[in-house]
Protein backbone atom coordinates (compact mmCIF):
# COMPACT_ATOMS: atom_id res chain seq x y z
CA UNK A 1 0.00 0.00 0.00
CA UNK A 2 2.39 2.77 -1.16
CA UNK A 3 1.66 5.94 0.72
CA UNK A 4 3.14 9.12 -0.74
CA UNK A 5 3.57 10.56 2.72
CA UNK A 6 5.88 7.79 3.85
CA UNK A 7 8.96 8.95 1.98
CA UNK A 8 10.14 11.01 -0.96
CA UNK A 9 10.77 7.73 -2.76
CA UNK A 10 7.16 6.65 -2.30
CA UNK A 11 5.92 9.99 -3.54
CA UNK A 12 8.15 9.91 -6.62
CA UNK A 13 7.13 6.33 -7.35
CA UNK A 14 3.41 7.00 -6.93
CA UNK A 15 3.62 10.15 -9.03
CA UNK A 16 5.41 8.31 -11.82
CA UNK A 17 2.74 5.61 -11.89
CA UNK A 18 -0.48 7.57 -11.35
CA UNK A 19 0.27 11.30 -11.42
CA UNK A 20 -0.20 14.00 -8.82
CA UNK A 21 -3.19 16.29 -9.13
CA UNK A 22 -1.80 19.83 -9.28
CA UNK A 23 -4.53 22.37 -8.95
CA UNK A 24 -5.00 26.06 -8.26
CA UNK A 25 -8.00 28.36 -8.07
CA UNK A 26 -9.19 31.78 -7.06
CA UNK A 27 -11.64 32.49 -4.26
CA UNK A 28 -13.60 35.57 -3.32
CA UNK A 29 -16.02 36.82 -0.73
CA UNK A 30 -17.68 39.79 -2.31
CA UNK A 31 -18.90 41.49 0.84
CA UNK A 32 -17.82 41.70 4.49
CA UNK A 33 -18.99 38.94 6.79
CA UNK A 34 -20.19 39.22 10.39
CA UNK A 35 -17.81 38.89 13.33
CA UNK A 36 -18.30 36.14 15.87
CA UNK A 37 -19.21 36.82 19.48
CA UNK A 38 -18.85 34.85 22.70
CA UNK A 39 -22.26 33.33 22.04
CA UNK A 40 -21.53 32.53 18.42
CA UNK A 41 -18.24 30.70 18.09
CA UNK A 42 -15.74 33.17 19.59
CA UNK A 43 -13.42 33.05 16.55
CA UNK A 44 -14.40 35.21 13.61
CA UNK A 45 -14.49 33.03 10.54
CA UNK A 46 -15.44 33.47 6.93
CA UNK A 47 -16.28 30.78 4.40
CA UNK A 48 -15.41 31.26 0.75
CA UNK A 49 -18.43 30.31 -1.37
CA UNK A 50 -16.32 28.38 -3.89
CA UNK A 51 -15.63 24.68 -3.48
CA UNK A 52 -13.69 22.15 -5.51
CA UNK A 53 -14.67 18.51 -6.01
CA UNK A 54 -11.97 15.85 -5.97
CA UNK A 55 -11.93 14.15 -9.38
CA UNK A 56 -12.61 10.50 -10.02
CA UNK A 57 -9.58 8.35 -9.29
CA UNK A 58 -8.54 5.36 -11.35
CA UNK A 59 -7.79 1.93 -9.89
CA UNK A 60 -5.73 1.04 -7.98
CA UNK A 61 -5.65 4.58 -6.56
CA UNK A 62 -8.06 4.80 -3.65
CA UNK A 63 -7.26 8.09 -2.07
CA UNK A 64 -4.86 11.01 -2.26
CA UNK A 65 -3.09 13.20 0.23
CA UNK A 66 -2.60 16.93 0.17
CA UNK A 67 1.18 17.11 0.08
CA UNK A 68 1.62 20.80 -0.66
CA UNK A 69 -0.36 23.97 -0.20
CA UNK A 70 0.18 27.64 -0.85
CA UNK A 71 -2.15 30.58 -0.52
CA UNK A 72 -2.06 34.30 -1.14
CA UNK A 73 -4.49 36.54 0.72
CA UNK A 74 -4.35 40.29 0.90
CA UNK A 75 -5.10 40.67 4.61
CA UNK A 76 -3.75 38.91 7.66
CA UNK A 77 -5.70 35.81 8.59
CA UNK A 78 -5.48 32.04 8.91
CA UNK A 79 -6.50 30.03 5.87
CA UNK A 80 -7.99 26.55 6.01
CA UNK A 81 -8.70 24.06 3.23
CA UNK A 82 -10.74 21.10 4.42
CA UNK A 83 -12.86 18.19 3.32
CA UNK A 84 -16.31 19.64 3.80
CA UNK A 85 -19.48 17.72 4.59
CA UNK A 86 -22.91 19.34 4.60
CA UNK A 87 -24.45 18.02 7.81
CA UNK A 88 -27.76 19.88 7.54
CA UNK A 89 -29.49 23.00 6.22
CA UNK A 90 -32.03 25.34 7.74
CA UNK A 91 -34.19 27.61 5.62
CA UNK A 92 -35.13 30.34 8.06
CA UNK A 93 -38.47 31.00 6.43
CA UNK A 94 -40.73 28.34 7.86
CA UNK A 95 -37.94 27.04 10.13
CA UNK A 96 -37.50 24.29 7.57
CA UNK A 97 -34.71 21.75 8.14
CA UNK A 98 -33.19 19.52 5.47
CA UNK A 99 -30.96 16.62 6.41
CA UNK A 100 -27.42 16.40 5.13
CA UNK A 101 -24.86 13.61 5.26
CA UNK A 102 -23.05 12.15 8.22
CA UNK A 103 -19.32 12.72 8.48
CA UNK A 104 -17.48 10.30 6.18
CA UNK A 105 -15.38 7.27 7.05
CA UNK A 106 -11.65 7.50 6.60
CA UNK A 107 -8.74 5.15 6.84
CA UNK A 108 -6.53 5.47 9.90
CA UNK A 109 -2.93 4.39 10.39
CA UNK A 110 -3.83 0.76 11.13
CA UNK A 111 -5.59 0.49 7.78
CA UNK A 112 -9.06 0.40 9.30
CA UNK A 113 -11.78 2.65 7.98
CA UNK A 114 -13.52 4.47 10.80
CA UNK A 115 -16.27 7.03 10.97
CA UNK A 116 -15.00 10.53 11.54
CA UNK A 117 -16.42 13.35 13.59
CA UNK A 118 -15.94 16.99 12.80
CA UNK A 119 -13.87 18.70 15.44
CA UNK A 120 -14.22 21.80 13.33
CA UNK A 121 -17.86 22.40 12.65
CA UNK A 122 -19.38 25.64 11.40
CA UNK A 123 -22.81 27.20 11.13
CA UNK A 124 -22.63 29.21 7.91
CA UNK A 125 -25.02 31.77 6.49
CA UNK A 126 -25.22 30.74 2.83
CA UNK A 127 -27.96 33.36 2.43
CA UNK A 128 -27.92 36.47 4.62
CA UNK A 129 -30.19 36.72 7.66
CA UNK A 130 -32.09 39.77 8.82
CA UNK A 131 -33.23 38.59 12.25
CA UNK A 132 -32.27 40.31 15.49
CA UNK A 133 -30.02 38.11 17.68
CA UNK A 134 -31.67 34.85 16.70
CA UNK A 135 -31.04 31.77 18.81
CA UNK A 136 -30.11 28.69 16.80
CA UNK A 137 -30.42 25.22 18.27
CA UNK A 138 -28.62 22.31 16.63
CA UNK A 139 -29.47 18.73 17.54
CA UNK A 140 -26.58 16.40 16.77
CA UNK A 141 -24.93 13.06 17.35
CA UNK A 142 -21.56 13.39 19.04
CA UNK A 143 -18.24 11.75 18.21
CA UNK A 144 -19.07 8.76 20.39
CA UNK A 145 -22.35 8.16 18.55
CA UNK A 146 -24.61 9.51 21.26
CA UNK A 147 -27.60 11.30 19.76
CA UNK A 148 -30.04 13.99 20.94
CA UNK A 149 -27.22 16.32 21.95
CA UNK A 150 -27.81 20.05 21.50
CA UNK A 151 -25.67 23.08 20.75
CA UNK A 152 -27.11 26.57 21.12
CA UNK A 153 -25.72 29.71 19.53
CA UNK A 154 -27.06 33.26 19.74
CA UNK A 155 -26.10 34.90 16.47
CA UNK A 156 -25.46 38.61 15.92
CA UNK A 157 -28.18 40.69 14.31
CA UNK A 158 -28.31 40.67 10.55
CA UNK A 159 -25.78 37.97 9.77
CA UNK A 160 -24.09 38.57 6.42
CA UNK A 161 -23.64 35.89 3.79
CA UNK A 162 -20.50 33.72 4.14
CA UNK A 163 -20.26 34.35 7.89
CA UNK A 164 -19.21 31.16 9.68
CA UNK A 165 -19.74 30.49 13.38
CA UNK A 166 -17.77 27.78 15.15
CA UNK A 167 -20.17 25.37 16.80
CA UNK A 168 -17.52 23.47 18.74
CA UNK A 169 -17.34 25.80 21.79
CA UNK A 170 -21.09 25.44 22.20
CA UNK A 171 -21.32 21.65 22.07
CA UNK A 172 -22.94 19.96 25.01
CA UNK A 173 -20.57 19.53 27.94
CA UNK A 174 -18.01 16.79 27.36
CA UNK A 175 -18.50 16.54 23.61
CA UNK A 176 -15.54 17.01 21.30
CA UNK A 177 -17.05 16.58 17.87
CA UNK A 178 -20.10 16.14 15.69
CA UNK A 179 -20.71 13.08 13.54
CA UNK A 180 -24.15 14.06 12.20
CA UNK A 181 -26.91 16.64 12.63
CA UNK A 182 -30.55 15.72 13.15
CA UNK A 183 -32.14 19.16 13.33
CA UNK A 184 -31.52 22.88 13.20
CA UNK A 185 -34.06 25.43 14.39
CA UNK A 186 -34.08 29.20 14.85
CA UNK A 187 -35.99 31.35 17.32
CA UNK A 188 -36.89 34.18 15.00
CA UNK A 189 -36.51 35.48 11.48
CA UNK A 190 -37.92 35.07 7.99
CA UNK A 191 -34.93 35.51 5.72
CA UNK A 192 -31.78 33.55 5.11
CA UNK A 193 -30.31 30.07 5.02
CA UNK A 194 -28.00 28.45 7.56
CA UNK A 195 -25.96 25.37 6.87
CA UNK A 196 -23.85 23.24 9.18
CA UNK A 197 -20.56 22.09 7.64
CA UNK A 198 -18.28 19.52 9.22
CA UNK A 199 -14.60 19.87 8.34
CA UNK A 200 -11.63 17.54 8.14
CA UNK A 201 -8.73 19.97 7.70
CA UNK A 202 -6.20 19.32 4.95
CA UNK A 203 -4.13 22.46 4.94
CA UNK A 204 -3.90 25.27 7.48
CA UNK A 205 -1.83 28.31 6.63
CA UNK A 206 -1.08 31.33 8.77
CA UNK A 207 -1.00 34.44 6.61
CA UNK A 208 0.57 36.88 9.02
CA UNK A 209 0.98 40.06 7.01
CA UNK A 210 -0.85 42.11 4.47
CA UNK A 211 -0.31 40.76 0.98
CA UNK A 212 1.36 37.82 2.60
CA UNK A 213 1.38 34.18 1.80
CA UNK A 214 2.18 30.93 3.40
CA UNK A 215 3.17 27.57 2.06
CA UNK A 216 3.91 24.35 3.74
CA UNK A 217 4.37 20.69 3.24
CA UNK A 218 1.69 18.95 5.29
CA UNK A 219 3.90 15.92 5.85
CA UNK A 220 6.01 18.10 8.10
CA UNK A 221 3.08 19.02 10.29
CA UNK A 222 2.32 17.18 13.47
CA UNK A 223 -1.41 16.84 12.99
CA UNK A 224 -3.98 14.55 11.48
CA UNK A 225 -3.84 14.09 7.75
CA UNK A 226 -6.93 12.82 6.04
CA UNK A 227 -6.88 11.29 2.61
CA UNK A 228 -9.28 12.69 0.06
CA UNK A 229 -11.44 10.36 -2.00
CA UNK A 230 -13.25 10.74 -5.31
CA UNK A 231 -16.15 13.15 -5.01
CA UNK A 232 -15.01 14.75 -1.77
CA UNK A 233 -15.82 18.44 -1.61
CA UNK A 234 -13.03 20.74 -0.47
CA UNK A 235 -14.13 23.96 1.18
CA UNK A 236 -12.10 27.03 2.07
CA UNK A 237 -12.25 29.18 5.21
CA UNK A 238 -10.29 31.89 6.86
CA UNK A 239 -10.14 33.00 10.46
CA UNK A 240 -9.56 36.43 11.91
CA UNK A 241 -11.09 38.83 9.45
CA UNK A 242 -14.48 39.96 8.21
CA UNK A 243 -13.33 41.95 5.22
CA UNK A 244 -14.32 40.98 1.72
CA UNK A 245 -11.38 39.15 0.29
CA UNK A 246 -9.80 37.46 -2.69
CA UNK A 247 -7.42 34.53 -2.49
CA UNK A 248 -5.26 32.39 -4.72
CA UNK A 249 -4.79 28.81 -3.56
CA UNK A 250 -2.50 26.10 -4.91
CA UNK A 251 -2.85 22.52 -3.69
CA UNK A 252 -1.14 19.31 -4.72
CA UNK A 253 -2.57 15.86 -4.07
CA UNK A 254 -0.46 12.71 -4.31
CA UNK A 255 -2.06 9.31 -4.91
CA UNK A 256 -2.11 6.31 -2.62
CA UNK A 257 -2.81 2.88 -4.05
CA UNK B 1 15.21 4.94 -16.50
CA UNK B 2 12.10 6.20 -14.79
CA UNK B 3 12.73 8.33 -11.75
CA UNK B 4 10.93 6.56 -8.92
CA UNK B 5 13.38 7.16 -6.10
CA UNK B 6 15.21 10.17 -4.79
CA UNK B 7 18.58 8.65 -5.65
CA UNK B 8 17.42 8.16 -9.25
CA UNK B 9 17.64 11.92 -9.66
CA UNK B 10 21.34 11.84 -8.81
CA UNK B 11 21.82 8.93 -11.20
CA UNK B 12 20.15 10.80 -14.06
CA UNK B 13 22.20 13.92 -13.32
CA UNK B 14 25.38 11.85 -13.31
CA UNK B 15 24.36 10.53 -16.73
CA UNK B 16 24.01 14.08 -18.01
CA UNK B 17 20.24 14.32 -18.17
CA UNK B 18 19.96 17.63 -16.37
CA UNK B 19 19.74 21.18 -17.60
CA UNK B 20 18.54 24.71 -16.92
CA UNK B 21 16.08 27.15 -18.37
CA UNK B 22 17.62 30.52 -17.63
CA UNK B 23 15.86 33.82 -17.72
CA UNK B 24 17.24 37.29 -17.46
CA UNK B 25 14.45 39.59 -18.40
CA UNK B 26 11.57 41.41 -16.92
CA UNK B 27 7.96 41.83 -17.78
CA UNK B 28 7.89 45.30 -16.35
CA UNK B 29 11.01 47.41 -16.17
CA UNK B 30 8.93 50.43 -15.21
CA UNK B 31 5.99 50.69 -12.86
CA UNK B 32 2.77 49.76 -14.56
CA UNK B 33 -0.92 49.87 -13.83
CA UNK B 34 -2.82 46.61 -13.61
CA UNK B 35 -5.12 45.74 -16.48
CA UNK B 36 -8.09 45.96 -14.12
CA UNK B 37 -8.79 46.85 -10.51
CA UNK B 38 -10.58 44.37 -8.24
CA UNK B 39 -14.19 45.33 -7.65
CA UNK B 40 -17.12 43.76 -5.86
CA UNK B 41 -18.69 42.32 -8.98
CA UNK B 42 -15.36 41.53 -10.60
CA UNK B 43 -12.98 40.24 -7.92
CA UNK B 44 -9.54 39.46 -9.32
CA UNK B 45 -6.12 38.55 -8.07
CA UNK B 46 -3.45 40.74 -9.61
CA UNK B 47 -0.92 38.67 -11.55
CA UNK B 48 1.86 40.82 -12.97
CA UNK B 49 4.32 38.80 -14.95
CA UNK B 50 7.80 38.50 -13.50
CA UNK B 51 9.46 36.97 -16.51
CA UNK B 52 9.10 34.80 -19.53
CA UNK B 53 10.99 31.56 -19.73
CA UNK B 54 12.16 29.94 -22.92
CA UNK B 55 9.92 27.07 -24.02
CA UNK B 56 11.06 23.69 -22.83
CA UNK B 57 13.24 22.11 -25.52
CA UNK B 58 12.37 19.18 -27.73
CA UNK B 59 13.10 15.97 -25.88
CA UNK B 60 16.60 14.69 -26.47
CA UNK B 61 17.10 10.98 -26.91
CA UNK B 62 16.39 9.13 -23.68
CA UNK B 63 14.06 11.77 -22.21
CA UNK B 64 10.25 11.68 -22.12
CA UNK B 65 9.60 14.33 -19.50
CA UNK B 66 11.26 17.13 -17.59
CA UNK B 67 11.04 17.11 -13.79
CA UNK B 68 11.77 20.54 -12.26
CA UNK B 69 14.17 20.27 -9.34
CA UNK B 70 14.72 23.86 -8.30
CA UNK B 71 13.59 27.34 -9.23
CA UNK B 72 15.56 30.39 -8.28
CA UNK B 73 14.54 34.01 -8.73
CA UNK B 74 16.47 37.16 -7.91
CA UNK B 75 14.39 40.31 -8.18
CA UNK B 76 15.65 43.85 -8.11
CA UNK B 77 12.89 44.98 -5.75
CA UNK B 78 11.77 43.55 -2.43
CA UNK B 79 8.73 41.37 -2.94
CA UNK B 80 6.04 40.77 -0.37
CA UNK B 81 3.93 38.34 -2.34
CA UNK B 82 4.57 34.86 -3.65
CA UNK B 83 5.84 33.89 -7.05
CA UNK B 84 4.04 31.36 -9.18
CA UNK B 85 5.85 29.14 -11.66
CA UNK B 86 3.40 27.57 -14.05
CA UNK B 87 2.90 25.83 -17.34
CA UNK B 88 0.95 28.18 -19.60
CA UNK B 89 -1.25 27.77 -22.65
CA UNK B 90 -3.08 30.42 -24.63
CA UNK B 91 -6.87 30.22 -24.41
CA UNK B 92 -7.42 32.96 -26.95
CA UNK B 93 -7.03 36.62 -27.77
CA UNK B 94 -9.39 39.57 -27.97
CA UNK B 95 -8.87 42.58 -30.19
CA UNK B 96 -10.62 45.28 -28.18
CA UNK B 97 -10.78 47.68 -31.12
CA UNK B 98 -12.88 45.32 -33.21
CA UNK B 99 -14.30 43.09 -30.47
CA UNK B 100 -12.88 40.10 -32.30
CA UNK B 101 -12.15 36.96 -30.31
CA UNK B 102 -9.74 34.35 -31.63
CA UNK B 103 -10.15 31.06 -29.83
CA UNK B 104 -7.24 29.15 -28.36
CA UNK B 105 -6.76 26.03 -26.28
CA UNK B 106 -8.98 24.74 -23.50
CA UNK B 107 -7.60 23.41 -20.23
CA UNK B 108 -6.19 19.98 -21.07
CA UNK B 109 -6.99 16.62 -19.61
CA UNK B 110 -4.15 15.40 -17.46
CA UNK B 111 -3.11 12.06 -16.01
CA UNK B 112 -3.73 12.47 -12.32
CA UNK B 113 -4.63 10.10 -9.50
CA UNK B 114 -4.70 7.16 -11.87
CA UNK B 115 -7.26 8.70 -14.16
CA UNK B 116 -7.68 11.11 -17.03
CA UNK B 117 -8.81 14.32 -15.34
CA UNK B 118 -10.30 17.34 -17.06
CA UNK B 119 -8.17 20.07 -15.60
CA UNK B 120 -9.61 23.49 -14.76
CA UNK B 121 -8.26 26.59 -13.16
CA UNK B 122 -7.89 30.35 -13.22
CA UNK B 123 -7.25 32.43 -16.31
CA UNK B 124 -4.74 35.26 -16.44
CA UNK B 125 -5.54 38.01 -18.89
CA UNK B 126 -2.99 40.61 -19.91
CA UNK B 127 -2.25 42.95 -22.75
CA UNK B 128 -0.42 41.14 -25.50
CA UNK B 129 0.19 44.39 -27.32
CA UNK B 130 2.82 46.77 -26.06
CA UNK B 131 0.95 50.06 -26.23
CA UNK B 132 -2.80 49.65 -25.79
CA UNK B 133 -4.71 52.89 -25.62
CA UNK B 134 -8.19 54.07 -24.83
CA UNK B 135 -10.46 55.43 -22.15
CA UNK B 136 -13.55 53.64 -20.94
CA UNK B 137 -12.72 50.23 -22.29
CA UNK B 138 -14.54 47.19 -20.97
CA UNK B 139 -14.86 43.54 -21.87
CA UNK B 140 -16.96 40.50 -21.03
CA UNK B 141 -15.80 36.91 -21.30
CA UNK B 142 -17.87 33.80 -21.88
CA UNK B 143 -16.48 30.65 -20.30
CA UNK B 144 -17.29 27.11 -19.30
CA UNK B 145 -16.78 26.71 -15.57
CA UNK B 146 -15.04 24.05 -13.49
CA UNK B 147 -17.92 21.64 -14.05
CA UNK B 148 -17.82 22.22 -17.82
CA UNK B 149 -21.37 23.53 -17.59
CA UNK B 150 -23.09 25.54 -20.30
CA UNK B 151 -21.02 28.62 -21.00
CA UNK B 152 -21.74 31.72 -18.93
CA UNK B 153 -20.66 35.32 -19.26
CA UNK B 154 -18.80 37.40 -16.72
CA UNK B 155 -19.95 40.75 -15.48
CA UNK B 156 -18.53 43.67 -17.43
CA UNK B 157 -14.83 44.05 -16.61
CA UNK B 158 -13.52 47.60 -16.64
CA UNK B 159 -10.03 47.98 -18.09
CA UNK B 160 -7.83 50.62 -16.56
CA UNK B 161 -7.07 53.48 -18.89
CA UNK B 162 -3.33 53.49 -18.36
CA UNK B 163 -2.88 49.75 -18.06
CA UNK B 164 -0.11 48.26 -20.05
CA UNK B 165 1.64 45.10 -21.10
CA UNK B 166 2.35 42.29 -18.60
CA UNK B 167 0.36 43.75 -15.69
CA UNK B 168 -2.29 41.06 -15.82
CA UNK B 169 -4.97 39.80 -13.46
CA UNK B 170 -6.97 36.65 -13.01
CA UNK B 171 -10.24 36.64 -14.86
CA UNK B 172 -13.04 37.57 -12.43
CA UNK B 173 -15.47 34.66 -12.48
CA UNK B 174 -19.11 34.62 -11.55
CA UNK B 175 -19.99 33.99 -7.92
CA UNK B 176 -19.33 30.42 -6.83
CA UNK B 177 -17.08 29.53 -9.76
CA UNK B 178 -13.57 28.42 -8.89
CA UNK B 179 -12.14 27.73 -12.31
CA UNK B 180 -12.51 27.64 -16.05
CA UNK B 181 -12.32 24.75 -18.49
CA UNK B 182 -12.62 26.80 -21.67
CA UNK B 183 -13.16 30.32 -22.92
CA UNK B 184 -15.67 30.28 -25.74
CA UNK B 185 -15.97 33.98 -26.49
CA UNK B 186 -14.95 37.44 -25.43
CA UNK B 187 -16.28 40.81 -26.47
CA UNK B 188 -15.31 44.42 -25.93
CA UNK B 189 -17.14 47.70 -26.17
CA UNK B 190 -14.93 48.45 -29.21
CA UNK B 191 -13.30 51.41 -27.51
CA UNK B 192 -9.59 52.09 -27.88
CA UNK B 193 -6.98 49.65 -29.06
CA UNK B 194 -5.06 46.67 -27.78
CA UNK B 195 -5.02 42.90 -27.88
CA UNK B 196 -5.68 40.91 -24.73
CA UNK B 197 -4.36 37.39 -24.33
CA UNK B 198 -6.03 34.86 -22.03
CA UNK B 199 -3.72 32.33 -20.39
CA UNK B 200 -4.68 29.11 -18.72
CA UNK B 201 -2.08 27.62 -16.45
CA UNK B 202 -1.25 24.59 -14.38
CA UNK B 203 0.82 25.38 -11.28
CA UNK B 204 4.28 23.95 -10.86
CA UNK B 205 5.34 25.88 -7.75
CA UNK B 206 4.20 28.75 -5.57
CA UNK B 207 6.59 29.90 -2.93
CA UNK B 208 7.16 32.55 -0.37
CA UNK B 209 8.94 35.41 -1.96
CA UNK B 210 9.22 37.90 0.85
CA UNK B 211 12.80 38.89 0.51
CA UNK B 212 15.26 41.69 0.21
CA UNK B 213 15.95 43.06 -3.22
CA UNK B 214 18.79 41.33 -4.95
CA UNK B 215 18.87 38.27 -2.71
CA UNK B 216 17.83 35.11 -4.47
CA UNK B 217 14.76 33.13 -3.43
CA UNK B 218 15.25 29.49 -4.29
CA UNK B 219 12.81 26.64 -3.91
CA UNK B 220 13.70 22.98 -3.67
CA UNK B 221 10.76 21.39 -5.42
CA UNK B 222 11.15 17.69 -4.64
CA UNK B 223 11.85 18.49 -1.00
CA UNK B 224 8.55 20.36 -0.89
CA UNK B 225 6.58 17.61 -2.57
CA UNK B 226 6.27 19.52 -5.83
CA UNK B 227 6.74 16.78 -8.41
CA UNK B 228 5.81 17.71 -11.98
CA UNK B 229 6.56 16.18 -15.34
CA UNK B 230 6.67 18.83 -18.02
CA UNK B 231 6.41 18.08 -21.72
CA UNK B 232 8.55 19.33 -24.60
CA UNK B 233 7.93 22.73 -26.17
CA UNK B 234 5.89 23.94 -23.21
CA UNK B 235 5.70 27.59 -22.24
CA UNK B 236 6.51 28.37 -18.63
CA UNK B 237 5.77 31.62 -16.87
CA UNK B 238 6.59 33.36 -13.62
CA UNK B 239 3.98 35.61 -12.04
CA UNK B 240 3.83 37.66 -8.86
CA UNK B 241 0.65 36.49 -7.16
CA UNK B 242 -1.35 39.39 -5.77
CA UNK B 243 1.49 41.81 -6.28
CA UNK B 244 1.83 45.24 -7.75
CA UNK B 245 3.62 45.65 -11.05
CA UNK B 246 6.43 47.73 -9.67
CA UNK B 247 9.52 48.61 -11.61
CA UNK B 248 12.17 45.98 -11.59
CA UNK B 249 13.85 43.10 -13.25
CA UNK B 250 14.41 39.48 -12.45
CA UNK B 251 17.01 36.87 -13.22
CA UNK B 252 17.10 33.22 -12.37
CA UNK B 253 16.72 29.71 -13.56
CA UNK B 254 14.63 26.58 -13.38
CA UNK B 255 16.69 23.43 -13.13
CA UNK B 256 15.35 20.19 -14.58
CA UNK B 257 16.25 16.58 -14.79
CA UNK B 258 15.14 14.48 -17.74
CA UNK B 259 12.92 11.51 -16.92
CA UNK B 260 12.28 8.51 -19.09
Amino acid sequence: MPNPLRSYDDHLSQESLYGDWRWCGTLSTRAPSTAATTTSGFTTTQRFPETVTVPTMGAPVTRAYCVFGAVQIATASTFVAAIETTLGTLTVSGNSFASGSAMPSRKIATGESLSTAATECYLVATVALSATTPVVTITYTNAEGVGSRTATLTLPTGVAVNSAFDITPHLQSGDTGVSSVQNISISTGTAGTLRVYGLLPLYIAPVPAAQGTSYMNPSTLARDIYGVESGDVIGFYRHGSTSSERAFVHLVFAPES
Amino acid sequence: MTITKYKDIAVRISEGFDGDLDFCRSGFQVTKTAITTPATATPTVLMPRVAFLPDTPTFPSGVTGYIPLEVNVTHTVSLATPILLCEMFSMGTLNVATSTFTDGEAYPTVNALGSSVQQFGPVIFEWQSAAPTGTGRSITVTYRDQDNNTAETTASITLNNSSSQYAGSTLPLNSGDIGVVDITNATSNSVGTGIIEFWGFIPIATWVATHTAGISIPLDMIGNNLVSRIGANKRLGLFQVGGAATAGGAVGQVRFVGDN
